[in-house]
């Protein structure tokens, strides 16, 4: 097995938990939180607030710019 | 007398989430058209540059806008079911699982992310920047891309 086939296979399984745990979230709302709300939380503080941002405008720039 | 008073509530409540559906509504159709003249521009051109410079630059306004006058479009939280909060919620055991599971899974896709950037070889170990490179050959689906960063911009201007 390859490097490669490695490296995606850890990626579909990191993404099919994301997934999952977003789903879980979404169907059983009242328990578990989803990411929105997670970021929600973490975004209360203005320091972190702005962290998410900037790392949104790095995300846009690393995407379409660089 | 009181029920002239709640029907006046319920019309300008109506006419509010009317309003806020023709407002977003409106938003999202410059969003998408947006997304479509941006996505046109090529990498590593000034063109490119100023098409995502200018929703950085609402954004940053927007949240300096937010911190000073406050959330003029707030997530509507009305049809929900109630929520004990993030910190109400560890108290579940079987909330506190679901949060151990988000706890690891993010920082793991981070830690991911980073070992595959640092090594040399791409092919052999690609990033998600690699996936979504592969996503951006079309222009439709790179519109679409562009689109959903635009979205996540507006999702977290609202937190």
């Amino acid at each position: 097995m390859t490097s490669r086939v490695i490296t995606i296979v850890v990626w579909v399984l990191l993404a099919a938990g994301l997934v999952s745990c977003q789903t879980l979230a979404i169907l059983r709302r009242d328990r578990l939180p989803g990411f929105g709300e997670i970021l929600t939380w973490v975004m209360r503080a203005p320091f972190w607030r702005w962290l998410v941002f900037i790392g949104w405008m790095w995300l846009g720039w690393h995407l379409f710019v660089r | 007398m009181a029920v002239s008073s709640s029907g006046g509530r319920d019309h300008e409540g109506l006419r509010s989430g009317t309003a806020r559906r023709v407002v977003g509504a409106g938003l999202l159709a410059c969003g998408i058209a947006y997304a479509w003249f941006a996505s046109s521009t090529r990498s590593f051109t000034a063109g490119a540059e100023i098409a995502t410079a200018i929703p950085l630059g609402l954004l940053v306004g927007g949240a300096v806008l937010q911190s000073r006058l406050g959330n003029p479009f707030p997530i509507e939280r009305v049809d929900r079911p109630p929520r004990t909060g993030i910190v109400g919620r560890w108290q579940d055991p079987r909330a506190r699982a679901g949060m151990v599971a988000w706890g690891l899974l993010v920082p793991l896709s981070v830690m991911w992310e980073l070992f595959n950037y640092f090594q040399s070889d791409r092919h052999q170990h690609p990033t998600v920047s690699s996936f979504l490179d592969t996503v951006s050959l079309h222009h439709w689906s790179k519109a679409v891309l562009y689109l959903g960063w635009l979205l996540l911009g507006w999702f977290l201007l609202r937190r």
